[in-house]
């Protein structure tokens, strides 16, 4: 704020100085307008038009420069005055115009500047008209730009012998090329000159709040595509807070077998006698308190792992899978012995049936869907394959799966990439294989546990 | 999107009767170069050397000037003549034509311009000398300042020469009428040679 504050202090008195510089101009310039006079008297002397042109470019210039520094002075000294301050940029623009041809008229009659009302107020109609084209409101930089080839190029049409009847280019010195244009027959040769400057200079001048324009839009578009991506930020870190809940839950109802196992068994202790039994119902208390603390650990450290018998594995996944529909054909094929992996249990099994979840609500090619789970080992590694007879995932879909968010199928788009990223936070694989409207296959490689692993993370499948 | 039509129509409009009316300029200018000076005088009415002077320091005087040297006409100029600069010369062209920049250059003001010229006019009465008043100053260097010096000029002289567009209010010619003096009208600027060669050849 303060330093937006210093800025506005520094625009105000930027266009102040500006302003008094363009008090002296005209008298310092006196000397250089006389010296235009000369070149006329050269030109007339001579009978060359080049001095001519040479006078009226110079004219030109010198018009030029302190109609821009005028225009800039008062554009500085109106953006930062209190007064103006709830005026919008059209309001501004026109008290700006209005300023402008006043005190050109006033410095007209007390410096002897020579002025051109008409051709001003043309510039200054078509400097505004630009920029409302290029939507830049009273911004200094792009005001110069645009306002420096304007001028410049008004300036032309002062000296153009064409335009006479118009009044435009009354003033002493234009008045005085053109009469001289005329004696030396160059009346064609100035209004060529003058059509030279002029078009090109308004051309780019066009071009330049278009440029600004596009510039304005691209800006813009930047902005929206901000403000999507952080929306779609923020949709995918509440999905990702859901499925944390999703997982909460699951473990919560995971949590419930071992707890139901330690209820019975505690109303067994209380009936039993037999001191035997005791035990053996002591030892499965242990078991089932180890298990949940074990499910606990998996939830809350990723880098917890087990090594876990396939077969508890495989009756993990059975257990989730609704197998009342009956309209789901759910087959599990492996072989009678598979090693043993070594992975985060909670978390590995959560992936995996997060893959048949997805299996399952794929729109099915035919009447039944089937879904296969085929588990198999090769070399270090199990694969397991969830392969489905849904409608598939199409070619140019195949790159976007693993986004965050991306969907082929209305859910939240969560699902492939927490897998992905569970099995390979457990040093596993996972591919996907897709043919549109056939189905899909689901490849998982998860490591087997070695001897080591066996003697660090023992009993974890229990 | 309607201010965005209007602002179009406003611009498209605009640039329509300025490409249309510069075509119509264009032709006129070149349809006024076919007029011809209306007066040529049967036997010159002044003599050399000239003394070409100013009213009002416009860089008019020194085209006059250059044509006069072109025509070979002995001549002496003095943009701020005064009575002193009448000894040597028979006649006097007085250019009007007012220009600020000219007189600040002139080291002049309006005011001393009006004086030294109404001073040296009657000066030139004086001695009785033919006055020549040339205006190509055309519609442009019109305005209250040159017609003033026009008024002034013209009531004195033998001899108005201007150019048609000058005189697109019939002001010179008004003065003319007024004291029955002889005026040519040209169409151009280098017209001006006929007939100011005919006063003195």
């Amino acid at each position: 704020m303060s330093k937006e504050r210093s800025l506005f202090g520094l625009n105000a008195m930027i266009g102040y100085i500006l302003f008094v510089i363009v008090t002296v101009i005209p008298i310092l310039s006196r000397s250089y307008l006389f010296s235009i006079i000369i070149w006329i008297r050269e030109a007339i002397n001579s009978g060359d038009s080049g001095n001519l042109i040479l006078a009226s470019a110079s004219a030109n210039m010198i018009f030029t420069i302190y109609n821009i520094l005028l225009y800039l002075s008062i554009l500085l000294i109106i953006g930062q005055m209190k007064s103006f301050e709830l005026y919008n940029h059209g309001k501004k623009r026109a008290i700006s115009i209005m300023l402008f041809l006043l005190i050109k008229s006033i410095y007209q009659s007390w410096l002897i500047l020579p002025w051109e009302p008409l051709t001003d107020l043309l510039a200054l109609f078509l400097i505004t008209l630009l920029m409302i084209i290029s939507k830049e409101g009273i911004s200094v930089k792009s005001n110069i730009i645009v306002s420096v080839q304007v001028f410049f190029a008004m300036q032309w049409i002062n000296i153009m012998p064409v335009l006479s009847s118009f009044r435009i280019g009354a003033n002493d010195i234009s008045v005085s090329i053109k009469i001289v244009a005329r004696y030396l027959e160059s009346e064609s040769i100035l209004n060529t000159v003058g059509i030279a400057f002029l078009v090109p200079l308004l051309f780019s001048s066009t071009m330049t709040s278009l440029l600004y324009r596009f510039h304005h839009r691209n800006i813009v578009i930047v902005e929206e595509n901000y403000q999507k991506a952080r929306e779609l930020e923020n949709m995918r870190a509440k999905f990702m807070e859901n499925r944390i809940y999703e997982e909460i839950n699951a473990l919560a109802h995971d949590l419930k077998t071992p707890l139901v196992t330690i209820r019975g068994l505690n109303s067994l202790l209380l009936l039993s006698k037999d001191i035997d039994k005791l035990s053996t119902y002591s030892q499965r208390i242990e078991s089932a308190v180890e298990k949940m603390s074990e499910m606990i650990s998996s939830f809350l450290y990723g880098k917890s792992r087990q090594v876990v018998d396939m077969s508890v594995l495989i009756n993990y996944i059975r257990a989730q899978i609704p197998i009342e529909d009956e309209a789901l054909k759910f087959t599990i094929e492996y072989k009678e012995y598979l090693p043993d992996i070594i992975i985060n249990k909670v978390r590995v099994s959560r992936a995996i049936i997060n893959l048949i979840q997805n299996a399952i609500i794929a729109e099915p090619t035919e009447g039944e869907k089937r879904i296969l789970i085929k588990l198999e080992s090769e070399e270090a590694m199990v694969v397991i394959k969830v392969i489905d007879n849904g409608i598939g995932i199409p070619k140019s879909e195949l790159e976007n799966i693993w986004q965050i968010g991306h969907s082929t199928n209305n859910t939240s788009g969560l699902g492939l990439p927490f897998a992905k990223q569970i099995i390979e936070e457990n040093d596993g694989i996972i591919k996907l294989e897709s043919n549109y409207g056939i189905g899909t296959t689901v490849t998982v490689k998860l490591p087997i546990a070695n001897e080591g692993d066996r003697r660090e993370y023992s009993g974890g499948d229990s | 999107m309607r201010r965005k039509r209007i602002l179009k129509n406003i611009f498209l409009v605009l640039m329509g009767s300025i490409i249309t009316f510069t075509f119509i300029n264009w032709f006129r200018l070149l349809s006024h170069k076919e007029h011809k000076a209306n007066i040529y005088l049967p036997h010159p009415i002044a003599k050399e050397k000239i003394l070409i002077t100013s009213a009002g320091q416009s860089t008019d005087t020194y085209i006059i000037k250059n044509m006069a040297n072109e025509l070979m006409l002995h001549n002496y100029f003095m943009p701020k003549a005064e009575s002193l600069d009448l000894e040597t010369v028979r006649s006097i062209v007085v250019v009007v034509g007012y220009s600020a920049i000219g007189e600040i250059l002139n080291d002049s003001s309006y005011e001393g311009e009006v004086n030294r010229v109404n001073k040296f006019i009657q000066s030139v009465k004086d001695v009785d000398m033919p006055i020549i008043m040339v205006y190509i100053g055309s519609r442009e260097r019109r305005n209250t300042k040159t017609d003033y010096l026009l008024k002034m000029v013209g009531q004195a002289s033998s001899f108005i020469i201007s150019t048609h567009d000058g005189n697109y209010d019939e002001f010179i010619s008004s003065i003319a009428r007024e004291k029955d003096i002889p005026l040519s009208l040209v169409g151009d600027i280098q017209e001006i040679k006929a007939p100011f060669a005919s006063l003195y050849r």
